[in-house]
């Protein structure tokens, strides 16, 4: 699909979502639908603008702005710009970089916090091809980081993962023992 | 010219009258406020907070790639975590903030790249100086000046404290209903780029602040039926969070930006840095440059929806224009150093009084500090140039001591900071995702806080992708509970009748012509470049 229909599909996406709010807020009492209404009819009007200038082919021309880049002040700086990317090349890697951000998330869904974010690095790091020193090093701080500062010292509530609460085992006493055995001799 | 210099000294006296005669009957407590504020940045462990945000503000501001305002939407959730009070947190987020255009200069000079999106301009004639020998020269000037610019931008909040305060106490909640539509119109349709595209997305953001529970009346408003989207977290009740919704916006498409350009972080090798106490000369030496940078910097702060990205363009423009070497651009004139560095650390200082004053930000960094200033229980406005002087004044200090001890830490340790840059950007993904996703679980504990950073987080990529206005959809996520309550109370008393009053009327006519002032701009810009040869 081309960037304009993307572009439209977006809008067009933007512009049905805001009709839906404004259909469920008919049915709400005023204080509650004020809001909703002031602001939701102008927002839908201003999509449905957009809308029909992408439709039509009219998209905002660029305008010459002063000073908008670096190389427009100085022709020298546009040199050092990165070159730009295949396309190919940027679409593979926006697909693999947006795979990992969702991978991490899963990750921390399925084995927890502590055990996903530690998993997900250490995969992320030796899939882009670093050795297994600094995959082990990052790997490691990362996990010191999230059980020692965030667990430990900041006694945030890290939810069981899936995996774990299905299968029946739990890791909550684990990391509540190895807290108390780290943070015993600062007490006291 | 004579008369244009007369009668410029005419209206600066003017304005100087004023001030005095507003200032004299505020004078003991903007002194006692002003005392308070400096006793509570040095406090503990306030201060402690201020030294861990400039660290991180340090290593953000030198890093490419990473953002001043992606790091305080990812640390937002953590200010909150470790219940730190409104102080503690300004100490630590603005702490962070207020250096990263400092060290963004030391990127900008020595591997002409921009460490920050506001030092772009120092590369023209910073880089050229690090090539010709001078870095060290380069970046003593830079940092003086930023130092000087900062002192500068924080100096006008407490100068505007005065003016400001008649103003805001004059104002009923019709008023203040229309200036936080006025602060979503001013970022929509000023940050550049649509204008409707710009106004529709602060819309959008408007909308998404009224999922959740409706308190008054408890009608669930687009909850889809789930508990998680009632709400009750900390924008008072509403069902997005501002901190997931933050991060997403933000720290999702600058990960996938990172990750898509490869390894941005600089590689080229740079020796030993000297002539820095020379650099610091060229800044005393012109301290009136410094001082017109900073004062524009500060007025660009205020305007909304420019900020950094634009003041340093200015400055470096005005730099370059006064300094008569129009001829040697690029060549590495200092005043175009200098004039830069002043102007884009003033931008905050500027940036912050309207943030203040009305709850309209002046960019996405004070867009994202007011989500602070709410969440915290802090109403900008009234209260916060009243009863919350002492913290407004926290701001000040915040600034000043943060710049102060960072460029000092520059001076000490500059050849060691410079290995900073050589990091690989492979390396700083996992840490990245992991205080994305922490910082977002934090606001309440759930798996669904992810969720939120997550759809907030394609909804920002597209965004970026399609060129829609993040921080007018932010903004109107911030301030949208506050317009809908404003609003409920305005119509309770006056009924539709509130528009007929003077106020309202003069901020409509702000808001109207704020619509109407880039719209005409542009097409002044589009004939102007059609009728070029």
């Amino acid at each position: 699909m081309s960037s304009r229909r993307l572009s439209i599909a977006f809008t067009g996406a933007l512009f049905l979502v805001m009709a839906w709010a404004l259909w469920e807020a008919s049915a709400w009492e005023l204080q509650a639908s004020l809001m909703a209404w002031l602001i939701g009819l102008p927002t839908a009007a201003l999509l449905a603008v957009q809308l029909a200038r992408e439709i039509l082919g009219r998209p905002e021309r660029a305008v010459p702005v002063e000073g908008d880049e670096p190389g427009l002040l100085d022709p020298s700086l546009a040199e050092q710009e990165a070159e730009p990317l295949d396309p190919a090349e940027e679409r593979r890697r926006t697909a693999r970089i947006i795979g990992w951000i969702l991978g991490f998330a899963a990750a921390i869904w399925l084995v927890g916090f502590q055990f996903g974010i530690g998993l997900a690095t250490l995969l992320y790091l030796k899939s882009a091809g670093e050795r297994w020193l600094t995959v082990a090093g990052i790997t490691v701080a990362v996990l010191a980081g999230v059980v020692l500062v965030f667990d430990c010292g900041m006694h945030i509530f890290f939810a069981e993962g899936k995996l774990f609460a299905w299968s029946g085992l739990t890791t909550t006493p684990l990391f509540n023992s190895f807290c108390y055995q780290v943070t015993s001799p600062f007490k006291g | 010219m004579n008369l244009k210099r007369s009668l410029g000294w005419l209206v600066f006296l003017a304005v100087l009258a004023v001030w005095i005669f507003l200032a004299q009957g505020m004078a003991g407590k903007i002194g006692a406020a002003s005392l308070e504020g400096l006793v509570r940045v040095f406090s503990w462990p306030a201060f402690g907070y201020l030294l861990l945000g400039n660290l991180i503000g340090f290593a953000v501001g030198m890093l490419p790639g990473l953002g001043g305002p992606v790091t305080m939407a990812l640390m937002l959730g953590f200010a909150f975590q470790l219940k730190m009070d409104a102080v503690e947190a300004f100490s630590f987020l603005l702490g962070m903030m207020a250096v990263t255009a400092t060290t963004g200069d030391i990127t900008s000079i020595l591997f002409g790249i921009p460490g920050e999106g506001s030092t772009a301009s120092t590369i023209v004639e910073g880089h050229p100086m690090a090539k010709k020998g001078e870095a060290g020269r380069a970046l003593g000037a830079s940092l003086m000046s930023s130092l000087m610019g900062a002192l500068i931008g924080a100096g006008a909040i407490a100068v505007a404290i005065p003016i400001v305060t008649p103003l805001v106490l004059a104002m009923g909640t019709p008023e203040f209903f229309m200036l936080t539509v006025a602060g979503v119109t001013f970022v929509g349709a000023l940050s550049g780029g649509s204008v409707v595209k710009g106004l529709a997305a602060g819309g959008l953001g408007f909308m998404f602040s009224l999922v959740g529970l409706d308190m008054q009346t408890a009608t669930e408003r687009y909850t889809f039926g789930t508990m998680y989207l009632w709400g009750g977290g900390e924008t008072g009740g509403a069902g997005i969070g501002l901190v997931p919704a933050t991060v997403g916006l933000f720290a999702i498409p600058e990960i996938i930006d990172l990750a898509t350009k490869g390894g941005s972080i600089a590689q080229a090798h740079v020796g030993r840095l000297g002539g820095v106490l020379q650099g610091v000369k060229d800044a005393f030496r012109h301290w009136w440059l410094v001082a017109r940078c900073s004062a524009m910097g500060t007025y660009i702060g205020i305007i909304p929806g420019m900020g950094g990205p634009v003041s340093q363009w200015v400055a470096y423009a005005h730099a370059m224009q006064s300094s008569g070497k129009h001829d040697r651009v690029g060549t590495g004139v200092i005043e175009g150093v200098v004039g830069p560095g002043a102007a884009n650390n003033s931008t905050l200082g500027g940036a912050l009084i309207p943030t203040i004053a009305f709850g309209i930000p002046g960019n996405v960094t004070t867009a994202i500090l007011l989500g602070a200033f709410l969440v915290l229980g802090l109403r900008p406005g009234t209260s916060m140039l009243t009863k919350d002087l002492d913290v407004t004044f926290s701001l000040v200090w915040v600034l000043v001591v943060s710049n102060v001890i960072t460029v000092s830490v520059c001076f000490l340790f500059l050849n060691q900071l410079a290995r900073l840059t050589r990091i690989k950007g492979t390396l700083l993904i996992p840490p990245l995702l992991l205080f994305i996703y922490l910082g977002s679980y934090t606001h309440t504990n759930s798996f669904g806080d992810i969720l939120v950073t997550l759809v907030f987080g394609a909804l920002g990529w597209l965004m970026v992708v399609f060129d829609w206005s993040r921080p007018a959809l932010l903004l109107g996520l911030v301030l949208g509970r506050l317009a809908d309550n404003y609003l409920w109370i305005t119509y309770s008393r006056y009924d539709f009748g509130f528009i007929t009053r003077p106020g309202v009327l003069i901020i409509l006519c702000v808001i109207l012509a704020s619509i109407a002032f880039p719209v005409i701009r542009d097409r002044r810009r589009q004939r102007a470049a059609e009728t070029a040869p």
